[in-house]
Formats: C-alpha cells, structure tokens, sequence
C-alpha cells in the first residue's frame, strides 16, 4: 500500500485541479455532491438512514451522464479522470458506496472514472458494508477490474490485515471466477499460489487467525472453481497445486529437495502462531 | 527379472535444494496446521474414491536420497491425519500397490495399519506388492526400490513360493 499512498500523494495536485475542474463547469454536480452527500457526518444509524432517503440518486445519475471522459491528449487541467489512481473517482466512488448507491449510479460512476477502483480496496469494503446484502454492485465493480485491462485477479487486497474473513467471503462470492486469475500485486500469482508459494509468505510463515481463515476459504473456493459439482476438496486441492508446482517430477523434486529438518518440524509440531 | 523390465527411461527429478526448501517445508507446515484445525478435511473422498494420499501416491515419487525422508515425513503426515485410506481400493488398487508401483517409503506406514494387503495382488498388474516394487527397482525408478522388495518379501516369502509352485 506504501506505493499506493505514495502515488495518491502525487496525484494529490491534478486531483485538486479535478475539484476545481468540477466546481467551474459543474456547480451543479459538486453542489449536490457539497449538500446531499460529503458533508454528511451521521451520528447514528437512524440519522444515516434519514440521510440516504434524502439522496435523489436519479437526479444524481442524470448529473453523471453530463460528465464525459476527456480525450487522452486532454491538457491536465482539463482532466478530471486520471489514469493512475484517479483521486477524484477514489473519493467519489467511495462516497457514493458509503450511502448505498443504486447499481446503475455506481456503472454511471465507473464510465465516468474507470480507473478509480485500481488500487482501491476502500470502495470494496465500502461497497461490502453498504450494499446490504445485494452483491450486483460487488459483482460489478469485480468485473470492472478483472476485464478492464488483461485479466487480472480484481481483489488482491482481500489479504491484507484491514479485511475480515467474512467481507473476503462477500467479496469472493461476488465474483469467485477473479480467484484463479493472477495479479501482479501477487508476484503475478493466484491468491491461493501466493499463499502456498510466495517467497514472502513463506519466509514471514506467521498466519494470525484472520489469514488463517482467509487461507482456508481461499482454499475452498479453488477447490470448488476447479471442480464443480464436486465435494470441497482442501487437500486433494492443495496437493494438487503442490504435486503440479513445476512439471510433475520435478514437483516431486521438490520434496526430494526437502531436507531431514523438514521430518523434525513435522515431528516437533511446531505451534500454530 | 525381465518380467519386471519396464520400457519407460528412469524418471529424473530436478532438485534445487536451497531452492526449494523453504517452500516444501512451508506446505507440510501448512498440512500439519490445517490437520490440527480441521482434521475432518482430510477424511474428505472424491468422486473417484481418491483420499488424499492417493492424490500423492498416483505420482512418481523423487530418486532424491534427500527428498525422500521429505517424502515419507507427507505420507506419516496424510495416514496419521485419515489411517482408514490405507485400506480403500481405488481403481482395484490398494495405496500399498501405488506406493510400491511408484517409489514411495512408505510400504511399513501403510502395513502397519492394513497388514493384509501384503498379500493382496493388484489386478491389473497381477503383481503382489513385493512385485511391484522390484519392477521398480529393475528401472531405477528409486533407490529404496530394492530393499523395499526384500522387506516386503520377507514378511510374507509363501507369496514367492506359491509363484514358483
């Protein structure tokens, strides 16, 4: 995520020229955008109930429909959309999710920023949080990533610390197929190759309780993908992957390469950490 | 023992041993966590019979003298974890027939939870167990092939002399 902030940070100017942008050819957008959703701070559940009744997402989409990308060779002050990290569609997106935003204002939104979901694991958990058990929008913002470019894993950052097993379900179940597509913020490997393979992995090897129960769906759910109709399978799947790691033999190399430490870590039964 | 003559070349195995250590060592680890939390998964069947050990047992184990103590420590792992697979047949096959057909050391693992398939002959090689791992060893296919053989052979020698008879 370093390389991430670090780009949002210098992204951070074109993003307030964006805003500028917005404010002297859409003042009607960026007023409603100023009234109906940024400057709500609700205190509780009901006020923030009683907020999103008052939000016309129609007018709010037809607002949208105004904004058209700007071509590439847009001079920077024209551009409101920005290729990398795209500032503006982040906070916009994001917000728009936190109040439970309708599926087409969200397909609206992402024709207007395409890129604002690169790198950006907060509007997932702000669509995981706010889509209230309607998963077209996870769906659709999955599908957004996955084949917008080449085909890429849509959620590597379900991994990280900030995400519980559970919304990483949510987020799964919306589209399992991005589980078997690498990513290149996995070393270009699959979620579950990441956590079997990875040189990172393997050398930190310290899996608290959410990880734990990350892995084991993650495990699960590929098992499931690769054979449908089939029974979950974790450990014909894991030794599958293991068995197929490098060309059969040499897989099995890979055990032949295991050394005598290999039968003491199994026989001392290491603690779980 | 040219019964037992295979035309298939002696399978090598690649090793990078500094390599891959690590990472096979972080997959039994991994094995032995998900064994300690959710035994259950091991006892799990596929549609073909398959338990776990005979996903493994199916390949062709490493010639790696190494690999091979990495090898047995999967095999204590995966019958410790489901011993009642020692005892299926998948494809008419018991997993002491696969182990010895493909090389694993873990003939003794397997005996000692199911003794009788010493004499079981696999019905499509209609070979014992001990014949099987001498065709093995006749192509080099694992250096622990041959005394696999003898042990084998001298639990039961009635199963060799009913042959000659």
């Amino acid at each position: 995520m370093t390389t991430a902030t670090t780009s949002l940070r210098n992204e951070e100017i074109l993003g307030m020229k964006s805003q500028s942008f917005l404010l002297a050819n859409n003042t009607e957008l960026h007023l409603y955008l100023d009234t109906l959703l940024l400057p709500t701070n609700p205190c509780n559940c009901k006020e923030e109930e009683a907020h999103r009744a008052t939000i016309d997402w129609a007018s709010l989409e037809a607002l949208l429909h105004r904004l058209r990308p700007t071509p590439k060779d847009a001079s920077p002050a024209e551009l409101y959309t920005s290729p990398e990290d795209d500032p503006m569609g982040r906070l916009f997106l994001t917000r728009i999710l936190s109040s439970g935003a309708p599926l087409t204002v969200v397909a609206t939104a992402l024709s207007v920023f395409p890129y604002s979901l690169d790198k950006n694991p907060a509007s997932f958990l702000a669509a995981t949080k706010n889509s209230s058990g309607n998963d077209d929008v996870l769906k659709l913002m999955a599908y957004h990533v996955a084949g917008r470019e080449e085909e890429q894993c849509p959620y590597p950052w379900i991994l990280s610390n900030n995400i519980t097993a559970e919304d990483a379900r949510r987020v799964l179940e919306a589209f399992p197929e991005g589980l078997l597509l690498p990513s290149p913020y996995l070393a270009g490997e699959s979620l579950l190759d990441y956590l079997l393979f990875s040189k990172c992995v393997i050398e930190r090897r310290t899996f608290d309780m959410n990880l734990w129960n990350k892995f084991k769906l993650v495990l699960g759910a590929t098992g499931c993908l690769e054979n449908p109709g089939q029974n979950i399978l974790p450990v014909h799947t894991l030794l599958k992957r293991a068995l197929s790691r490098q060309g059969t033999c040499a897989r099995l190399g890979l055990f032949g390469s295991a050394p005598e430490c290999l039968v003491s870590l199994i026989l001392n039964r290491q603690p779980f950490v | 023992m040219s019964r037992f003559a295979d035309p298939q070349p002696p399978t090598v195995c690649l090793t990078d041993f500094w390599t891959r250590k690590e990472e096979y060592q972080h997959i039994i680890w991994l094995l032995h966590h998900l064994r300690s939390t959710d035994r259950w998964v091991f006892a799990k069947q596929a549609s073909n019979q398959m338990y776990p050990i005979h996903v493994v047992l199916t390949q062709k184990c490493t010639t790696d003298k190494v690999g091979l103590v990495a090898a047995r420590a999967l095999m204590h792992l995966l019958l410790e974890a489901h011993p009642e697979a020692a005892r299926v047949r998948v494809n008419d096959k018991l997993a002491l027939h696969m182990a010895t057909e493909n090389g694993w050391p873990c003939h003794d693992l397997l005996l000692a939870i199911y003794p009788e398939a010493l004499n079981c002959v696999d019905p499509h090689t209609k070979m014992f167990p001990f014949q099987a791992a001498a065709r093995c060893a006749a192509n080099s296919l694992s250096p622990i092939s041959l005394d696999v053989t003898y042990e084998l052979l001298r639990s039961n020698p009635t199963n060799f002399i009913g042959l000659g008879g």
